[in-house]
């Protein structure tokens, strides 16, 4: 499997603690990325078996914690044969799955996987198709109706939104996509604020950031924004 | 009078007056007469009477490695010539020797009985031993020190007494009043037992040398008291918080001292013994933010989340405190150093982090240091120190192209880390009992159990328990050195073992190449079995060895694996390692990964650690974590550590700790030092204010700090 990192003692990637596996290469080009080595062509091969040795590594503390592994990336579901195969092994040795995806592929690749996945983490950039396109290149529609599906299968999963103010993100987007969220049976909901800490990677790659300028969101719009989702009963993971 | 007078004064004493007398009472007298002497401080917003400092009044242990020798040949013409390679190792670095000290007074006994009872104690003893010239000169100094004590303690009561007349302060009278009872009998009060304990502390600083005497588990011991008091009402849960807050700000005065306090920890039966003192001592030094007292918390199993809580809370302001114990371990390995189960469970923590049994021990705890990387700089160039020019006689002799595979060199090293370690247990013996001889201290002796039972000082076996120690340095510098040696030199063959030596010898100049692909190896600290492996077999080496060899006293070798500062002092002496590490640079802090080389996360080092049997550091070891300040400050992420520590002691752990600081504000405090004067991070098995360390220290830091999350 085609990966660029694997990172331990995970806190922010799904319950306890985790082992998250970036895989490489993503079929979205968000203006505001922080793991642009993912959408390189060089991440290294690594053997399913010494994939699976390495995520055991951590087993007891995933057990002591609720934790498990997380596939993220990038977009784990550009190898699902492999995922597959990793996954029904790691469910093999007890260890909790989670996948951390952008959902912009049809509903049946996911559909055949989801068995072995626990939990999945789904984003949800925007619910104006125009803003979508012009935050991550491609439309929504694909990803809204996953969405809706995952909540009609009574999926375990989690949707999160980036909130970049003024490029994804405003309060008249937040109520949008909250009233889109609500009476889904969507375990959690999380808001991911926008941060600086993956612009030195562009620097490294020698890749263009086009958000040199944006600021990280106040707390205040923060606030709001969960006030948003509040106000329409959603369940929200504040405070990570 | 000033301090220079009255030393003098003192000095004059033992050494040229009361010359009839035993060293013993000579000392005895000298310490009786500097508290009558000394000039009494008291402040009118006192809370407490007492002020600390490092009196080695009457010179209680060697100036230096050089003193002792001398000594040690004084009168025994046996030992002329057969231990300087003592002073040569002491040299080179391959060795330091800190006895004395550390130690913990039985506070807990001194509460409950009283002054006045310890006397007619003594008094009963002097009585039956009056055939006993030894012994009788013993008891004859220990009534001299104690009721010296008393008269001491009586000057604080008249001085409070007179200022309290001046100012009406309420704080004062408090104080010469609990003086004025506590002088002969058992503490009545809360505030009575704090202000004895302190008090008592502070003589035995006058008299000792250096730092490292603790306090034991203070609030088991100031339980009773606090509970009595609350339950008839006179004192309230904030009024305890002021005078615990009052005891941390006097105790603080006396920097850089090791002062250790430990809280916490359950009974044989796996009962939990955290009361209200457990937090509100946590909550006085997260309060005070001071460098002492050393705060250590013992954990269980069963530890309340409340005590986690407040652990955290003090752990989130990077002091370093509170360090973790693992009760279930650190019991274990002092049972393996002869304790009886009983005062097992009553383990308490010595200065940086060194397990015993408070009152009841006395252990040279710091007694000798062994540098681990220096034996192995030294088989690599023949026995010669390039950094000092000096020769050390290695048990074998080697050429280095002699080696044709990995485990013949292994196995060399081990050799000589054997010999080395036998050798130097011999010279600890010898050397220790001459201090019942030169260095007794009489005061300190009068507070342990069994001196007085005895009639034996403390340096003379009088306590309960008396073991001696080695402690090791370059650990994983060793182990990282080692592992570089077979990948490079015996399984990928890029270089020979010779020019290895050589490109050491020259601190990697030309070698810019193989500084490289040395620092790429594994290392211990990232999960990796190889090397991994390495360090379990040695440290069990090491700890088997130190089971075999005796001790004069009937007690037991301990062994150590904490650093304190010197994996930077040693470090400097030390020459450039196969792992990469250049000259002078520090070394491996404990049983930590080296500095910077952590670089699969916290769960990695946490299983490398436990690949380590830790039932026999019965001088306890240390582990460091880094996390930056705003990882820390998320309740979450709190948690998450607290299951890491538990996986960690569940699996065999015995010590961690943490640093919580990020390397821009160490950096910050290295250019402007004034700014950060009141910084306080975790060096290593202690904290220290950061702008006072060394700057090879400082440095050391910063770069352990770099792998943060």
């Amino acid at each position: 499997m085609r990966i660029t990192n694997i990172q331990r003692f995970s806190l922010d990637d799904g319950p306890g603690i985790r082992t998250t596996v970036f895989c490489g290469g993503c079929n979205l080009r968000c203006l505001w990325c922080h793991n642009p080595e993912t959408l390189r062509m060089d991440s290294k091969q690594m053997p399913i078996d010494e994939l699976v040795k390495e995520i055991e590594k951590d087993k007891r503390f995933y057990q002591k914690s609720c934790g498990g592994v997380t596939f993220s990336g990038g977009e784990p579901m550009l190898q699902v044969s492999e995922l597959e195969t990793i996954l029904r092994e790691c469910k093999r040795r007890g260890i909790h799955t989670a996948i951390e995806t952008a959902g912009n592929y049809p509903f049946e690749v996911l559909e055949k996987v989801l068995e072995a996945i626990d939990l999945v983490i789904i984003d949800c950039k925007a619910y104006t198709n125009e803003i979508h396109k012009k935050c991550t290149g491609v439309a929504n529609e694909q990803i809204l109706s996953n969405i809706e599906k995952l909540s009609d299968l009574k999926t375990t999963f989690w949707v999160r939104v980036p909130i970049v103010f003024g490029v994804n993100a405003s309060f008249e987007e937040m109520e949008k996509i909250a009233s889109f969220l609500k009476d889904k049976q969507i375990e959690k909901v999380e808001l991911l604020p926008y941060h600086k800490m993956g612009i030195s990677k562009y620097k490294k790659y020698g890749m263009n950031y086009s958000l040199l300028e944006q600021p990280e969101p106040s707390d205040e719009e923060m606030k709001k924004c969960y006030s948003i989702l509040k106000r329409y009963g959603i369940a929200v993971g504040e405070d990570r | 009078m000033d301090y220079t007078d009255l030393r003098s004064k003192i000095v004059f004493i033992t050494e040229k007056e009361k010359m009839e007398k035993s060293i013993f009472e000579r000392k005895a007298y000298a310490l009786a007469t500097y508290w009558m002497m000394k000039d009494i401080k008291i402040e009118s917003t006192d809370m407490l009477a007492g002020n600390l400092e490092i009196g080695n009044i009457s010179s209680t242990y060697p100036r230096n490695v050089e003193q002792e020798i001398d000594y040690l040949e004084k009168d025994n013409k046996i030992f002329r010539g057969e231990y300087d390679w003592i002073l040569t190792a002491s040299e080179i670095g391959l060795l330091t020797r800190a006895p004395g000290a550390h130690v913990i007074p039985a506070y807990d006994v001194l509460v409950r009985t009283g002054l006045q009872d310890k006397i007619e104690q003594i008094k009963k003893k002097m009585k039956e031993s009056q055939s006993e010239t030894e012994k009788y000169g013993f008891y004859r100094g220990e009534i001299l020190v104690v009721t010296s004590m008393q008269k001491y303690i009586e000057r604080y009561a008249t001085e409070a007494k007179r200022i309290y007349e001046e100012t009406a302060k309420e704080n004062l009278k408090r104080i010469y009043e609990a003086c004025e009872w506590i002088v002969r009998w058992a503490p009545r009060s809360f505030f009575e037992a704090v202000q004895l304990v302190f008090l008592a502390h502070m003589c035995v600083l006058d008299e000792g040398g250096s730092g490292s005497i603790s306090f034991g588990r203070i609030d088991q011991y100031l339980y009773p008291y606090y509970q009595k008091d609350m339950e008839e009402g006179v004192l309230t849960h904030d009024e305890a918080q002021q005078i615990i807050n009052a005891l941390w700000e006097k105790i603080s005065k006396c920097e850089k001292t090791w002062q250790n306090i430990t809280l916490g920890g359950c009974d044989k039966n796996g009962r939990d013994m955290c009361n209200e003192l457990t937090i509100l001592c946590m909550k006085a030094s997260s309060a005070t933010r001071k460098d002492q007292p050393q705060v250590s918390l013992r954990v269980h199993e069963d530890m309340p989340e409340d005590v986690w809580r407040t652990a955290f809370e003090l752990i989130k302001t990077g002091m370093g405190f509170p360090e973790l114990y693992n009760d279930k371990i650190t019991v274990k390995a002092k049972k393996n150093a002869g304790i009886h189960e009983e005062d097992a469970w009553n383990y308490a923590i010595i200065g940086c982090v060194e397990p015993a049994i408070g009152g009841k021990e006395y252990s040279h705890t710091e007694g000798i240091r062994i540098n681990w990387a220096k034996l192995l700089e030294l088989l690599l160039h023949g026995g010669t120190c390039h950094l000092s020019g000096k020769e050390w006689e290695l048990e074998e002799n080697h050429e280095l192209n002699e080696f044709q595979d990995f485990n013949s060199f292994y196995e060399w090293y081990k050799r000589e880390l054997v010999q080395f370690t036998e050798k130097i247990c011999r010279y600890g013996n010898d050397a220790s009992i001459q201090y019942a001889r030169y260095w007794p201290i009489p005061f300190t002796s009068s507070l342990m159990q069994g001196c007085i039972e005895k009639g034996k000082d403390v340096t003379n076996c009088g306590t309960i328990y008396h073991n001696l120690t080695v402690n090791c340095v370059g650990v994983a510098s060793v182990v990282n050195s080692l592992e570089v040696i077979e990948e490079l030199v015996f399984k990928e063959k890029v270089i020979g073992l010779k020019e290895l030596s050589n490109a050491l010898k020259y601190n990697f100049k030309g070698y810019e190449w193989l500084e490289k692909k040395m620092r790429s190896c594994a290392k211990y600290g990232n999960d990796m079995p190889s090397v991994d492996n390495k360090i379990k077999e040695l440290t069990k080496l090491f700890t088997d060895t130190l089971r075999d060899q005796e001790v004069y006293s009937g007690g037991k070798w301990q062994a150590g694996f904490y650093t304190s500062y010197f994996h930077a002092t040693m470090g400097e002496l030390t020459g450039a390692l196969p792992d990469g590490r250049r000259e002078g640079e520090a070394l491996s802090s404990s049983l930590s990964p080296m500095a910077g080389t952590d670089i699969n996360g916290p769960t990695a080092v946490i299983n490398s650690a436990n690949v380590i049997n830790m039932e026999h550091f019965s001088n306890g070891m240390v582990l460091d974590m880094k996390f930056t300040p705003s990882f820390m400050e998320k309740r979450e992420h709190q948690k998450a550590i607290q299951m890491l520590v538990e996986e960690y002691f569940e699996a065999g752990g015995m010590e961690i700790q943490f640093n919580v600081v990020d390397k821009e504000t160490l950096l910050e405090a290295q250019r402007n030092p004034i700014k950060y004067r009141d910084l306080v991070v975790r060096v290593s098995g202690f904290s220290a204010y950061f702008v006072g360390l060394e700057k090879s220290l400082q440095d050391e830091i910063i770069r352990r700090i770099e792998q943060s999350a």
